[in-house]
């Protein structure tokens, strides 16, 4: 996603949370969404078996 | 008076049980140390003395009823600030917090210890809200590593780590959700124990990630831990994540002989980044463990989603706040968490999914291995304010990657007990034992047996020393 880009999204998803950024803050949040975007990369491409089911973690 | 300091909470409750020594002497000269050393430290964000004093002397008439005082009693102990203390406020490391209603009961674990005749002597800082691996608190000021004042405990239970570490208590409660009790361990050179996920009670912790928070302990033998430990195991119907379990306790098994033990030290991720000491260290534990090389598949993938889901269930947690108040969080903290929340469903969704795939995983290498060998952090204590560190052709973000180990691994609640490798004249690094769920006594047998063929081990810092030199002139 381009810089344009997850700024668009950022000043669009803070508003419908209700969120006010100001633009110092903004600047900060997209640094930051950016930042994530990398990250979701690295699995929301994997492909995972549509039975595979979150469950609890762990068997209590 | 005995300086508390030299002694083991083991020491100090068998002392106390056999009346060598009062428990409001083991909390006088632990609260005399606070005095002297924390103002060079930071660790605690309050100490009780009334409080604690009023304890140690019910624990005192307990004995001279006849009554058995505890298997800790008279031990001074500490809770991170993200515990509720009856009558206190739980300020999480947050200005927000400080504003809001005192406790009305006391955590879970906080009562178990004390039920146990431990005393509380105080809160410790942490991260704003838990979120950080420093404990650089913009509210509260840094915790400074005991082994050199300059440099960070590690956190986000960086006041936890370093009060043990330098003696203020000896034993403390933490909160591990992406290594927040692990990391600070390894930089100040304790043990710290992050069970399985649903082991031990949140109940009156302050939540930072429900999917992902875990209660743990920081101590300076593995006895001290264990004991701790034992007494804060059981089901707790309060937190709906607790396991309906019997306790399973692991202090009785640290003496006997270990017998062999299948053991893997994870190469691929758990190697990149990694600093030559780290990685010496790591070869200390692999080398008498005589672990075969392995790798966990996935496990960067994990690290990525969990620090996704951190940031979506953290920010979905505070988004009263941060509509109504955002100027008083750290703004670091703040733009994190808002980046957080407005990341799509489907992201959290995959996250959740690969949860389950990388447990699987783990749970298939598990089968052939007894325990995992991995480093805690990549690099030891950085300076305070230190942004990056270069480590070969890379300069990377110190706040973004002393998680990169412990990520994946509290990703899918597997009990981890950290150790801290000896390093003469050295600072401090620590090694991720890891087990398969539920079998924290392995881990525990095996520190203890690594600490006896001179593997692990903590130290005094030698700051203290001199730090105590020049108050006694």
């Amino acid at each position: 996603m381009s810089q344009d880009a997850a700024e668009a999204h950022v000043r669009a998803a803070a508003a419908l949370l209700g969120l006010e950024l100001d633009e110092a803050s903004r600047r900060a949040v997209t640094d930051n969404v950016r930042i994530l975007q990398a990250m979701q990369a690295k699995f929301m491409g994997l492909p995972l078996p549509d039975d595979l089911d979150p469950g609890p973690l762990l068997r209590l | 008076m005995t300086d508390t300091a030299d002694q083991s909470a083991l020491q100090i409750a068998e002392a106390v049980r056999a009346g060598r020594q009062t428990a409001v002497e083991a909390v006088t000269a632990a609260y005399a140390r606070i005095c002297r050393l924390d103002p060079k430290l930071g660790c605690f964000t309050g100490a009780w003395r009334d409080r604690a004093l009023a304890a140690a002397e019910a624990v005192d008439q307990a004995r001279a009823r006849g009554r058995d005082p505890g298997p800790l009693a008279g031990v001074p102990f500490a809770a991170k600030n993200l515990f509720d203390v009856q009558g206190e406020t739980t300020l999480a490391g947050s200005l927000i917090e400080a504003s809001k209603p005192r406790a009305v009961v006391n955590a879970t674990l906080v009562s178990r210890l004390e039920q146990a005749g431990a005393v509380l002597l105080g809160a410790l800082n942490m991260d704003e809200y838990a979120y950080g691996f420093t404990t650089e608190n913009s509210h509260y000021g840094p915790t400074r590593n005991p082994h050199d004042p300059s440099r960070v405990a590690g956190g986000s239970s960086g006041g936890s780590a370093a009060a043990v570490a330098a003696g203020l208590v000896p034993i403390s409660l933490g909160s591990d959700t992406n290594g927040s009790i692990r990391v600070p361990a390894a930089l100040c050179g304790v043990y710290g124990l992050k069970p399985t996920f649903g082991r031990l009670s949140r109940h009156g912790v302050k939540p930072f990630v429900h999917s992902l928070d875990h209660a743990g302990a920081f101590a300076r033998t593995v006895g001290d831990l264990a004991v701790a430990y034992d007494v804060m195991q059981g089901p707790d119907p309060q937190d709906p994540a607790c396991a309906n379990r019997p306790a399973e306790p692991v202090g009785e098994a640290l003496d006997r002989p270990r017998g062999p033990v299948r053991a893997g030290v994870l190469g691929g991720w758990f190697r990149e980044h990694l600093s030559p000491e780290s990685a010496a260290a790591v070869e200390d534990v692999a080398w008498r463990l005589q672990a075969m090389k392995t790798e966990l598949p996935g496990a960067e993938a994990a690290r990525a989603a969990a620090f996704c889901l951190t940031g979506a269930e953290g920010g979905a947690l505070h988004l009263a706040d941060l509509r109504r108040r955002p100027q008083a969080f750290d703004p670091a903290t703040r733009d994190r968490l808002i980046a957080g929340a407005l990341q799509p469903a489907a992201v959290l969704a995959q996250a959740q999914r690969l949860r389950r795939w990388f447990l699987e995983e783990a749970l298939r290498l598990l089968d052939r291995f007894d325990v995992l060998i991995a480093p805690a952090t990549p690099f030891p204590a950085t300076p305070i304010g230190q942004a990056t560190l270069r480590l070969g052709e890379e300069e990377l973000s110190v706040r973004a990657n002393l998680g990169l180990y412990t990520q994946p691994i509290s990703f899918i609640g597997l009990p981890v007990l950290t150790v801290p490798v000896i390093r003469h004249g050295a600072l401090p690094l620590g090694v991720q034992l890891i087990a398969a769920p539920w079998k924290e006594g392995l881990l525990f047998q095996l520190a203890q047996s690594l600490h006896d063929e001179g593997v692990v081990g903590a130290r005094a810092p030698s700051f203290l020393a001199r730090a105590l030199e020049k108050a006694s002139r």
